[in-house]
């Protein structure tokens, strides 16, 4: 382990000297600050000199009165039609209208623009051309005035993005089903839509040298242990990367455990499912260009939660839960046990049950470790076989595989029947889990490696070994496997349980360390004590 | 100040289960029938004998240990008897923690062997356990209390379901005559189980790393209570349904668990799984120990961080485990009869000869 992490510390020691040069020629204009003249042919040489002939970038030059000026913007970033009717309209016809009006000095003019004729409801002052450089590629018009070293950054964003769909990876029965887009704006405001509160802090934030990529870490205030949202703000500060296009090259940066199976972020793609961990504490990163917003601190129980088992009723909330529990012992269990008990053990099984088995068996070429790893890797090509597929296509292929693994290899006598049905529960169960992750597989042949070695003991060791890695990890702070290890026994209703709403008094304690309660007094509902409150239609009209 | 060596730091509740843990896998395999060859049916009174024994110990550990804060005894042993002859002392505990830990591994991989895989070299178990072990340690004593609190809610369920299913064969005859000879086999019973109750003396290495060091009274004491609670359930259990055989058996326990058949017989066999998690509660046990001969090793010897010893001491106790005995015959006769007076005057003698010259010399505060 630790030679590995040196190798790969010594690769990325040498890496930095080759990728330098290239973000100094890319990304050098953004270091140094240049602010803007006060003559605006000098400005606009200035910025065509740093877009160089950039096809999708529009100056356009007019006269406010007997001043110069210029709109500055990208084709395509923004609304044109906004842009004609709200700023080049007012400038150049109501504008001149208004010139009787005093205009004393160049300072009074831009005031003048500003509070008389802009009839836009975002702007913002700049005067440094990196700054102003950030906001053309961010979708807003620069005017500059002749004479003036301040020029304004104009909200015109408007460009094609997909429409608020649902998400496709996490489909529910009962609940929202709007899914994030890949608009920061429209994720943020969907956010928004759900948590009113004045505390719901969203801070913005930009990564990627060339990329400039608009991050937005989101959390509440009062919730949110400070000591995390602290440790993920020094987290995104750290990263130095030309660019970033996804939020796994966030999630790459900022998790505890790089070396490990175990994802120590997550993510979601639904704005319910993020507004609840945000109120159990937790904080949000959303990225520019991904409809996928990170979560921290991710546990592991996180991969057994699911968000309708919030909204469904408790009952088959915990049902579901417990499936759930089920699916991942059958996903990473099943096959090493099936080869513990054929290869080693076989006097475990009920004896008529060991007779069909063994029956069944009889005239296999391969032992059942082999069996169960080719069967499995076979398995495991169909699934991403499927997945990279058009629908039709995706069928075809599940029916081949059904037809030549399914029927044809049992019937020509290469694997047997329980061998397959192994293979194929642990396949389903793979599915059951919810945030599936290529963790399972990894496990699952680790286990059977162990297991085909020394049976049961080799299957325990194996085990444990996975138990002493998952309870070493943490995520920013907090211990991976809680609430089962360290025990917190309010917070395996939660776990264990989809505990009534009423029941699940605080927050998980592990998360929100300042600010536990969530449930005021509400206790347990019921019909109203005392009889004179009873409601109309009771048994009494009936007997009257 | 010195070094703590180890940065975690592990709460009271953590630390009461852990001892349970470090007790009972293996007191729970070997005590029952060690105990019933002197006292027979009244196998019962000695472990209530026991456990008021081992809360003795637990006070007199805590107390020695709550007097010297942020200290082990490897340290603190110096403060009280002077360097020379403290250095001496507190040396006898990294070769103690290593020698113990060593019968655990071979107890633990014997047991394996004999009720399990008979044809499988005995060095498999040995190096597995020592391993997993090994990779605990090395990840530091937070995740040990961590895990452990996994695995010891299932060995104690899986301790109760053994018992629960039993409940039925029970026969009250068994437990009569009470006291037939008067209450010297008790006592002679409760002999060899000294050395096991005693093992509460692994949290002279533990009690500056809990969160409340001064509930490390509260704690032990629940423990030892805990751990006094499941041995007297099983020994009653074992009497009860087998009666004067217990004292006959190796590992009575997986006796009671192969009596167990549900639905006609579909499921039986019952203690192969029962193995499993056995070995879970064994490897707590070893990785306790481990952890305890490593940490008292580097802190003897200075060091900035054990984690260069955990190999090490692991090859060591790995070789150890097979070379020093022949087989289990040798073993448990060990066990029994030659060293519990020699495990006992480190476990409770020393920290109780210690306890008394700090608190006639005044070393230590009073109580933090």
């Amino acid at each position: 382990m630790r030679s590995i992490k040196y190798l790969f510390r010594l690769w990325r020691k040498r890496k930095p000297s080759k990728t330098k040069s290239g973000t100094d020629k890319t990304g050098g204009p953004y270091n140094q600050v240049q602010m803007l003249s006060p003559d605006l042919s000098v400005n606009l040489k200035m910025i065509r000199e740093k877009l160089g002939n950039s096809m999708d970038f529009i100056i356009r030059e007019f006269n406010i009165g007997k001043t110069r000026a210029a709109l500055v913007c990208i084709d395509g970033l923004v609304d044109k039609e906004m842009i004609e009717s709200h700023i080049l309209q007012p400038m150049l016809i109501y504008a001149r209208m208004a010139e009787p009006t005093p205009v004393k000095g160049e300072k009074e003019l831009l005031k003048f623009i500003e509070d008389n004729t802009l009839t836009v409801l975002d702007y913002q002052e700049l005067s440094s051309l990196d700054k102003l450089l950030d906001k053309i590629f961010s979708g807003y018009t620069i005017l500059i005035i002749d004479g003036i070293a301040v020029t304004l950054a104009i909200e015109t964003i408007g460009y094609e993005a997909r429409d608020v769909t649902e998400p496709e990876t996490e489909s529910v029965v009962r609940g929202p089903r709007e899914g994030f887009t890949e608009r920061l704006q429209v994720n943020i405001a969907l956010l928004r839509r759900k948590i009113k509160s004045p505390d719901l802090r969203l801070e913005r934030m930009t990564l990627g040298e060339v990329t400039r990529t608009d991050i937005c870490i989101a959390y509440i205030r009062g919730i949110a242990d400070d000591k995390i949202v602290d440790e993920v703000k020094k987290r995104l500060q750290r990263i130095e990367i030309d660019g970033i296009l996804e939020s796994g090259y966030i999630e790459g940066f900022i998790e505890d455990a790089p070396f490990s199976l175990f994802p120590t972020v997550g993510n979601t793609e639904k704005p319910d499912v993020l507004a609840g961990k945000l109120l159990e504490g937790r904080v949000a990163i959303f990225v520019d260009g991904s409809p996928m917003v990170l979560t921290l601190p991710y546990l592991f129980m996180e991969n057994l939660q699911a968000s309708e088992d919030y909204y469904s009723r408790w009952p088959s909330g915990s049902i579901s839960r417990w499936l759930r529990f089920l699916a991942i012992f059958f996903t990473t269990l099943l096959p090493p046990l099936y080869v513990a008990v054929i290869s080693y053990n076989p006097e475990l099984l009920p004896t008529i049950l060991m007779i069909t088995v063994a029956a069944s068996r009889a005239g296999i070429p391969f032992p059942p470790v082999l069996e169960v790893t080719l069967l499995g890797a076979i398995f495991e090509i169909l699934r991403e076989a499927g997945v990279r597929q058009p629908r039709p296509v995706g069928q075809a292929v599940s029916i081949v595989g059904v037809l030549v693994i399914g029927q044809a290899a049992i019937s020509a006598g290469i694997v047997s029947a329980p061998g397959v049905m192994i293979v194929a529960l642990t396949g389903i169960s793979s599915f059951a889990v919810p945030a599936q992750t290529a963790a399972y597989v990894f496990i699952r042949l680790f286990l059977l490696a162990l297991t085909a070695t020394t049976g049961f003991f080799g299957l325990t060791i194996g085990i444990i070994i996975l138990l002493v890695h998952l309870t070493s990890l943490r995520s920013f702070g907090v211990p991976y496997m809680s609430p089962l290890a360290p025990i917190n026994v309010a917070g395996w209703k939660d776990l264990f349980l989809r505990a009534p709403w009423w029941a699940m008094v605080g927050r998980p304690a592990v998360i929100a360390r300042q600010n536990r309660k969530r449930i005021g007094s509400v206790t347990m509902p019921g019909p109203p004590r005392g009889k004179a409150e009873k409601p109309l239609g009771g048994e009494d009209e009936d007997n009257a | 100040m010195r070094i703590m060596l180890e940065g975690g730091v592990i709460s009271n509740r953590q630390a009461t289960l852990l001892v349970v843990s470090t007790i009972l896998p293996t007191s729970i395999m070997f005590l029952p029938a060690l105990i019933s060859g002197e006292a027979k049916q009244d196998a019962w009174i000695s472990i209530i004998i026991l456990t008021a024994f081992g809360v003795l110990v637990g006070l007199i550990i805590a107390s020695l240990g709550t007097r010297f804060p942020g200290q082990t005894i490897i340290h603190y042993s110096e403060d009280i008897l002077g360097r020379p002859l403290g250095k001496a002392v507190a040396l006898i505990y990294p070769l103690f923690f290593i020698y113990i830990n060593a019968f655990i591994i071979r107890e633990f991989a014997e047991f394996f062997i004999i009720s399990f895989m008979p044809e499988t070299p005995i060095s498999v178990f040995i190096i597995g356990l020592v391993f997993v072990a090994g990779y605990a340690v090395y990840s530091g004593l937070e995740p040990l209390a961590r895990i452990n609190e996994i695995i010891l809610p299932l060995v104690l369920i899986l301790i109760l379901l053994i018992v629960g299913m039993n409940l039925l064969q029970i026969d009250t005859n068994s437990f009569f005559p009470v006291l037939e000879k008067g209450f010297l086999p008790p006592l002679k019973g409760a002999y060899p189980g000294l050395v096991f109750f005693a093992e509460t003396m692994m949290m002279l290495m533990f009690i500056p790393y809990l969160r409340s060091p001064s509930g490390a009274k509260r704690t032990i004491t629940l423990a030892v209570l805990i751990l006094g609670f499941f041995q007297l359930l099983v020994t009653v259990m074992l009497i009860g349904v087998f009666g004067g055989l217990v004292a006959g058996m190796s590992f009575p326990l997986l006796q009671l668990a192969r009596n167990i058949s549900l639905a006609r017989g579909i499921f039986h066999r019952m203690e192969h799984f029962i193995l499993v998690i056995w070995v879970a509660g064994g490897f707590i046990k070893v990785g306790v120990f481990y952890y305890c001969a490593v940490l008292a090793t580097a802190q003897w010897l200075n060091l900035r961080s054990y984690k260069a010893l955990v190999p090490l001491i692991g090859v060591l106790l790995a070789v150890l485990s097979v070379i020093l005995w022949e087989n289990v015959v040798q073993l448990s006769h060990q066990i029994a009869e030659v060293v519990p007076p020699y495990f006992l005057t480190v476990e409770v003698a020393i920290p109780f000869i210690l306890l008394v010259l700090a608190w006639i010399r005044g070393k230590g505060g009073k109580r933090t």
